[in-house]
């Protein structure tokens, strides 16, 4: 719960101090760009709040260069 | 408009990053009581990398890594060889904003949820990186001092408790664990500073980007080193390697006379500082990467997205304080290879080869351009 209120609570004072008026300016690229990532961000913490096993990339990071360098695995 | 940043404010940003995280953290504790030994031989080594990135830099005056990246490789490679370098400023930035929650959570707030602390910062942070890089520079010109001052006081009042039998024995366990060390310091923070070259475009003309490098390098170096011998002289290398802030705990245990005691808030002071720093910086980068990614002339409209986006990876990245410890010991120094020696090598041997070629291009226009006047003159 407190994460994703959180989220909510950025992205709604960032809607209106900043994506209105760029929708106002037509300032469409960082408009629709601005759009998705605050789309991509509210589904994540959706994601994480409801305690759903998300692939965390620093494991896979972890995983790579373990392999590579031949470093103990823990 | 451009953002204009003098020399000196460029040093004092610089050297606030280099001692960011690292002030409280602590690197380097594979050395044990020889850590004054593994900062000195980091810190030459991040002289010779150093010397890579103020070339790229002054091989396009004006001009940051990512329009390098384009002049050098071409629009496409240049975007594609983009990626990694904005994912590893994306990544930094979510590692600090982590440090910084974590140690908030640790050391008072135990109960508090990690999502309070980190969207508390990157609210702050979203706003300097949307007010650019200007106001970062004329905010540390007027706290730097401050913030020195609060370093050398802590250290001058712990100066009763130093135990200077905590050095010795000096190379008891070798060279190979100082060694060791050094990569990790140098990984940590010092190479850390490839990602000003996303900002070192916005350096005053006729400045040197060299003086800019290696004076903080020296300043944030110094201020480490001493801050960890510090930590070693009053902790001693045992209590040292079990604390995860050792900066911290050996504040807690000041106490002159029964007035001056628990003035642990001033290293925490130093923490948010030198964290918001370099959490700015990192964001700073990861948004003009994604502006230039898009073609989007006014990055700072991105702040906030990629902001909320860094606060909420730095949340999720690590189940638990233990692994991010762990990650940040054993694995970053790896994983930093690429992103800090390979990649900035690559685009240094392919600055040199291109601004070669535009040299001989630019010198044979300027030849026919001579030949060509006397013709038009007779």
């Amino acid at each position: 719960m407190p994460t994703i209120l959180t989220v909510v609570i950025v992205e709604l004072i960032f809607i209106i101090i900043d994506l209105i008026p760029q929708y106002k300016n037509k300032e469409w690229g960082s408009f629709f760009l601005s759009v998705a990532l605050l789309l991509v961000a509210l589904v994540f913490a959706a994601l994480f709040e409801s305690k759903v096993q998300m692939p965390a990339p620093t494991d896979y990071i972890e995983k790579v260069y373990t392999f590579i360098f031949g470093l103990e695995q823990k | 408009m451009k953002e204009v940043i003098s020399e000196k404010q460029a040093i004092i940003i610089m050297s606030t990053y280099i001692i960011g995280s690292s002030a409280i953290l602590g690197a380097g504790l594979k050395a044990k009581q020889d850590i004054w030994i593994a900062y000195i031989i980091a810190m030459v080594m991040a002289s010779i990398i150093i010397a890579v990135y103020g070339r790229i830099s002054s091989i396009f005056p004006g001009k940051n890594i990512y329009e390098i990246m384009d002049l050098v490789f071409g629009k496409i490679i240049g975007k594609l060889f983009l990626l990694p370098f904005m994912f590893y400023s994306f990544t930094l930035g979510a590692l600090v904003i982590r440090d910084f929650a974590e140690f908030v959570k640790i050391v008072s707030l135990p109960t508090t949820p990690l999502c309070i602390f980190a969207y508390s910062a990157i609210i702050l942070i979203i706003w300097a990186v949307r007010e650019s890089i200007e106001v970062l520079g004329r905010f540390l010109s007027i706290f730097f001092p401050i913030y020195i001052l609060m370093i050398s006081t802590v250290t001058l009042l712990s100066s009763s408790l130093f135990e200077f039998d905590n050095l010795k024995p000096v190379l008891y366990d070798g060279f190979k664990p100082v060694l060791e060390a050094s990569y990790s310091i140098f990984t940590f923070p010092f190479a850390e500073v490839v990602v000003f070259l996303c900002i070192m475009g916005n350096l005053r003309k006729n400045s040197s980007v060299y003086k800019v490098y290696y004076c903080s390098l020296l300043i944030g170096g110094i201020v480490l080193l001493v801050i960890a011998v510090r930590s070693l002289l009053v902790l001693g290398v045992p209590i040292k390697l079990l604390q995860y802030f050792p900066s911290y705990t050996s504040t807690r245990v000041i106490r002159v006379g029964t007035f001056l005691q628990r003035i642990e808030a001033s290293i925490a002071i130093v923490f948010m500082i030198s964290g918001f720093t370099k959490t700015t910086v990192c964001l700073h980068a990861a948004t003009k990467g994604l502006a230039h990614l898009f073609n989007i002339k006014n990055y700072h409209r991105l702040a906030a997205p990629v902001g909320i986006l860094m606060a909420l990876y730095s949340i999720y990245m690590y189940g638990d304080a233990a692994k991010m410890f762990e990650w940040t010991a054993n694995i970053y120094q790896y994983y930093a290879i690429p992103h800090q020696i390979i990649y900035p090598l690559i685009v240094w041997i392919a600055a040199e080869i291109k601004s070669r070629i535009l040299n001989k291009n630019n010198a044979a226009s300027t030849n026919d351009a001579e030949n060509a006047a006397p013709e038009s003159n007779s």
